[in-house]
């Protein structure tokens, strides 16, 4: 430890001995970091801000669960099924669903539901405009807000009233025989945006009667805590052979989208790190020219050629330091220009979807993407001072001291 | 007769193209004596210099350090007698112009993991040994060309070699500076012991050796 110190201080006052030069190779490095920060920071912030608007739009904790074709079998959603899917990490709650097309007798065409109460609560949280829920294991209905407007509309059914509902069947001789079934209706959701505004919603077990495929069910709705376990809990549900959708398969799409931009610009802006690795080369090998002798003296004291090379790319570790910290800071001053003189550009050119960027900053730098800057700019100063360390530390002691500057 | 410290056996060294630098040179370096290799310029002085600090090595012939034969195929058993066995004073004084005197003196024993202090208080012993023990703090730029060569020679001395190979020690500085650093050699030679190996074209620097060995168109004469 104390040697490496030791080569650290040497290394230091090396290249402190050529201010103006090591200014230069910092630069030349930093810009390439400046670049590559802020057009990451550009993307992120893009990325950022559509999966905001996702978020604020899209009920990202939800996924619908339906069953799968694996090698030809359908993997039903069974009991079974709805078990393991509670059992995932971080899954809230599950709520599985039949559904069955109903009519009234006014042919009315309603759209039913049927999932346990305890589960609509957890997984959808229904929020009244009139009345209240259904109890399980009874024939309640509560309708959503548009269906509800409906039926008060056309049949002049409201909160309270039973609500007629004609099941046609078919006898052995295929003749139609007709049923009439009752569902009291409990009370009407208020508009949610989502697909229960046009449907009635009751417990499971009333409409399994009138469906083929019972104990089956057609969906199964999870409620997972937080936004940022979804994709895990989505991955455990596909685990099971079973397929998960939901909005934040958006979110997904928005990430590839963002992922592949922010690619294929750092490959252009990279160019410029590649120049300042290039400078690098440049004024390593000025400088291990210039000190040629110094080189074959240290030799002749003792360094072995690990010793040599050590001390150069000590050198080089400084100019990548120093050259990740300036391209950090210049990156960061660059994606405040971005958001002070570019914004409004940007904005028009994504469209009036993007309004909303206007009120936020339009990048993002990020902790990680300023340690990503300096770490780049270390490898590649290190990487870049392989080759004039070499050539010093092969240098021939003797050629070294007779022919050195 | 004194031991022999450092001994060359026959000693060839041909460059490529053919020019034969040495041809057959044996010589013997006694312990604790003051040597010098007096020869002009092309006599091979330089190369047998090089091949002595294992900085170069021989076409053929066999070079014993404390009696030990240097195998000059092996680079890492070279480097570690360049750190131990051999001290380098140079015409030029080769100094880091970026450490100060002290840390010049200190440099090589960075090289052999010596701790922090041990360095330090050794090159401190070792400039107040050559009367600069007030310009530690100075860099060579700072100091005068006999300050410099004493730096060197403290630098020489510092891992307490068996040999210190002076190349033309006095051939930058002016002949009272020269008398100087003479003086100085030979005040460590015979107060310390140290084995000094002079090479020089000056004949008259003969005289104030105990050995001299004089070379002439790659052989002694």
């Amino acid at each position: 430890m104390g040697q490496t110190l030791d080569f650290a201080r040497i290394s230091g006052r090396q290249i402190l001995r050529r201010r103006a030069r090591l200014i230069l190779t910092i630069l030349g490095i930093a810009v390439g970091v400046a670049a590559v920060v802020a057009i990451v920071s550009l993307g992120e912030g893009i990325r950022a801000h559509s999966i905001e608007m996702i978020s604020e739009q899209s009920d990202l904790t939800l996924i619908e669960v339906t069953g799968d074709v694996r090698d030809g079998a359908i993997i039903p959603l069974t009991t079974a099924k709805v078990a393991a899917l509670r059992g995932i990490t971080h899954v809230r709650g599950t709520a599985p669903v039949i559904t069955v097309d109903l009519a009234t007798p006014h042919q009315t065409y309603i759209g039913a539901v049927g999932i346990g109460w305890d589960d609509f609560s957890t997984v959808f949280t229904p929020d009244f405009s009139k009345g209240r829920g259904y109890s399980e294991n009874s024939d309640t209905a509560v309708l959503g807000s548009e269906i509800a407007e409906s039926l008060r509309k056309y049949e002049g059914i409201r909160v309270g009233d039973d609500l007629t509902i004609r099941i046609r069947e078919y006898d052995a001789s295929g003749a139609p025989v007709d049923t009439e079934v009752v569902f009291p209706v409990a009370g009407s959701l208020r508009p949610r945006g989502d697909m229960f505004d046009t449907l009635l919603v009751t417990d499971s077990t009333h409409l399994e009667e009138w469906r083929e495929g019972y104990g089956v069910y057609d969906t199964i709705y999870l409620r997972v805590d937080a936004p940022e376990h979804v994709f895990a809990v989505a991955d455990a549900v596909r685990g099971l052979g079973l397929q998960a959708q939901g909005p934040f398969e958006e979110i997904k799409a928005v990430n590839r989208l963002m992922d592949a931009v922010i690619i294929i610009l750092s490959f252009f802006t990279g160019i410029s790190l590649i120049v300042g690795a290039m400078m690098i080369i440049n004024t390593m090998m000025v400088s291990v020219y210039e000190r040629t002798r110094e080189i074959g003296i240290t030799m002749a004291l003792g360094a072995s050629q690990r010793h040599v090379l050590t001390l150069i790319l000590l050198e080089c570790l400084y100019i990548g330091i120093l050259g990740g910290i300036a391209g950090d800071i210049l990156g960061v001053l660059l994606s405040m220009g971005i958001n002070t003189l570019g914004k409004s550009f940007i904005i028009e050119q994504l469209g009036p979807g993007f309004a909303g960027f206007a009120s936020a900053d339009i990048t993002l730098v990020t902790p990680a993407l300023l340690a990503a800057g300096l770490g780049i700019a270390v490898i590649l100063s290190l990487l870049a001072g392989i080759y004039p360390g070499l050539k010093a530390a092969r240098l021939n002691p003797v050629d070294a001291i007779r022919r050195g500057m | 007769m004194a031991e022999t410290i450092l001994e060359t056996v026959r000693l060839v060294r041909t460059y490529a193209g053919g020019v034969q630098a040495l041809k057959g040179v044996s010589i013997q370096v006694p312990k604790s004596k003051c040597t010098a290799i007096i020869g002009k310029s092309g006599s091979g002085k330089s190369t047998l210099m090089n091949i002595l600090g294992c900085l170069d090595a021989p076409t053929s012939g066999e070079v014993f350090i404390r009696g030990v034969p240097v195998d000059y195929t092996d680079t890492a058993r070279l480097i570690d007698l360049r750190r131990n066995e051999i001290g380098f004073v140079f015409q030029q004084f080769n100094l880091i112009p970026h450490l100060s005197a002290q840390e010049n003196v200190e440099y090589p024993l960075l090289f052999s993991y010596r701790p922090e202090k041990e360095r330090k208080d050794h090159a401190s012993a070792l400039l107040a040994r050559v009367g600069l023990e007030h310009r530690g703090s100075h860099y060579p730029g700072e100091l005068s060309g006999g300050e410099q060569q004493r730096v060197a020679i403290a630098r020489a001395l510092i891992s307490e070699p068996a040999v210190v190979l002076a190349d033309e020690p006095t051939g930058n500085l002016d002949s009272r500076t020269s008398d100087d650093i003479l003086d100085l050699i030979h005040e460590i030679n015979r107060k310390e012991g140290t084995t000094f190996l002079i090479v020089t074209h000056d004949a008259d620097l003969g005289d104030r050796v105990d050995h001299q060995i004089t070379l002439h168109d790659g052989g002694v004469i």
